[in-house]
């Protein structure tokens, strides 16, 4: 249940910050919510999480997606033992189309592919990973510098923030939203018109969400036998 | 010059006393000492203890990172006066302080996609003191994980990155549209580091902001 999302959709990063670190705020840069994962076994792939507002059409629905987002974050921190204290505190715009131009920047040649894939993940449909394949000549340790340019880019092609503070976060002093920077290409702007966002919240609700639904289903029972 | 708590965590020492940055889970890898003769001048020598990957000649920053010197006057914020013909600059030592401080809390953390590895932070602790030594205004910093520390600062336009890792240092600078300048510190194949350095360092003397850069070294 994957495909590439098309360049017109806007997708969103999650913003979620580790509470423990709220002290550090001023020193810490907000670039550091655009995380580039990559494994050992797999140290030229490098992945992030979004979320794809065809799936989330309404403000609301991202902003939700984010704090189930942590919330799932926390739980598995919890299962390992760790603290359990990572909160969403809003999200970033990026346009779809935007993202695959990575592959065209000059002196970012080691980036080889781009694709933002829509990629249902615990049972979020509206989740979609950002995935850039590098070639570094097999040197592991130069894909951090990689890393570094490519979220240069992104946080240049960002909009936002949206902030948002979940309900279970509402005690929280000092909520950790009022420190995300605004981005590079200034408030996101709402391009849709108010029926246009009703129709795609209809068309999610009746269209893909029972879609998307059923073949989540399909392969979680595919899975268990 | 007073050094650094022996076996202890990175301290900034300054001749009214000492304030500790903070545990590190590779506590004596790497400490630095700043005399602070007055309150408004500081000076700072940086020293390796015998420890960890930075020992033993298998890891040398020679005049890479720590020439990182000529980024002095990338940015003016107030509160820095800068001199090109003095060690003294204006304060800067609790900016950096907090820097390290961030640093180490980073390396400490129960976060794992926040938590950086004890040779990192070895080394980003080391290329922190270097900045300071030549009286860098203090860095945002971020990290992709647990290979490496950013080191991060934005004017206007154009950013100015340091990517530290476990034993190399790369420097780029970018603006929305290109990446101007990208350099690995650390390789002693290229020997671009005196030249980029020296070329920071002058460009910046006359102007803070990085338009007049060498052009981007495609990989």
């Amino acid at each position: 249940m994957s495909g590439e999302i098309p360049k017109q959709e806007s997708v969103w990063r999650s913003a979620v910050f580790p509470l423990a670190f709220k002290v550090r705020q001023k020193q810490l840069s907000p670039k550091s919510l655009f995380k580039l994962h990559s494994s050992d076994t797999a140290p030229f792939v490098l992945e992030m999480s979004l979320a794809r507002q065809k799936f989330a059409p309404t403000m609301e629905m991202i902003h939700r997606f984010g704090c189930r987002l942590a919330a799932f974050q926390n739980r598995v921190q919890s299962r390992n033992g760790k603290k359990t204290d990572r909160i969403y505190c809003g999200s970033y715009e990026l346009r779809a189309g935007s993202l695959p131009n990575l592959q065209g920047v000059s002196s970012l040649a080691e980036v080889k592919t781009v694709q933002v894939i829509h990629c249902v993940e615990n049972g979020e449909f509206a989740h979609a990973n950002l995935r850039i394949e590098v070639d570094t000549n097999g040197d592991v340790e130069a894909v951090e510098e990689v890393k570094t340019l490519i979220v240069d880019q992104l946080w240049r092609q960002s909009s936002g923030p949206e902030k948002y503070i979940c309900l279970r976060d509402e005690r929280v002093q000092s909520h950790p939203s009022d420190w995300l920077a605004d981005a590079p290409r200034g408030s996101y702007t709402e391009q849709r018109s108010t029926g246009q966002i009703a129709l795609d919240f209809l068309a999610y609700a009746v269209l893909h969400f029972p879609r998307l639904w059923v073949i989540d289903l399909i392969q979680r029972v595919k899975a268990a036998i | 010059m007073s050094s650094g708590s022996p076996g202890g965590a990175p301290s900034l020492q300054s001749g009214s006393g000492t304030a500790n940055v903070g545990e590190a889970a590779s506590a004596g890898a790497v400490s630095f000492a700043v005399n602070a003769p007055t309150m408004h001048e500081v000076s700072v020598s940086t020293r390796v203890t015998p420890r960890g990957v930075l020992t033993g000649g298998e890891y040398h920053l020679q005049g890479a990172a720590l020439n990182a010197a000529g980024l002095t006057g990338w940015v003016s914020p107030s509160g820095w006066s800068v001199s090109s013909t003095t060690n003294t600059a204006a304060v800067g030592i609790t900016d950096y302080q907090a820097v390290t401080e961030t640093l180490s809390e980073l390396n400490t953390s129960q976060d794992d996609e926040w938590r950086i590895d004890g040779d990192v932070y070895s080394t980003s602790v080391q290329v922190a003191a270097a900045l300071f030594d030549k009286k860098i205004p203090s860095p945002h910093v971020f990290s992709h994980g647990p290979r490496s520390v950013v080191f991060n600062w934005d004017e206007g336009d154009t950013s100015l990155y340091l990517t530290v890792g476990k034993r190399r240092v790369w420097a780029a600078a970018s603006s929305r549209s290109e990446i101007k300048t990208r350099i690995e510190l650390t390789d002693p194949s290229k020997n671009m580091t005196d030249v980029f350095v020296e070329a920071l360092h002058q460009r910046f003397m006359q102007n803070p902001m990085l338009t007049q850069l060498p052009q981007a070294t495609a990989k």
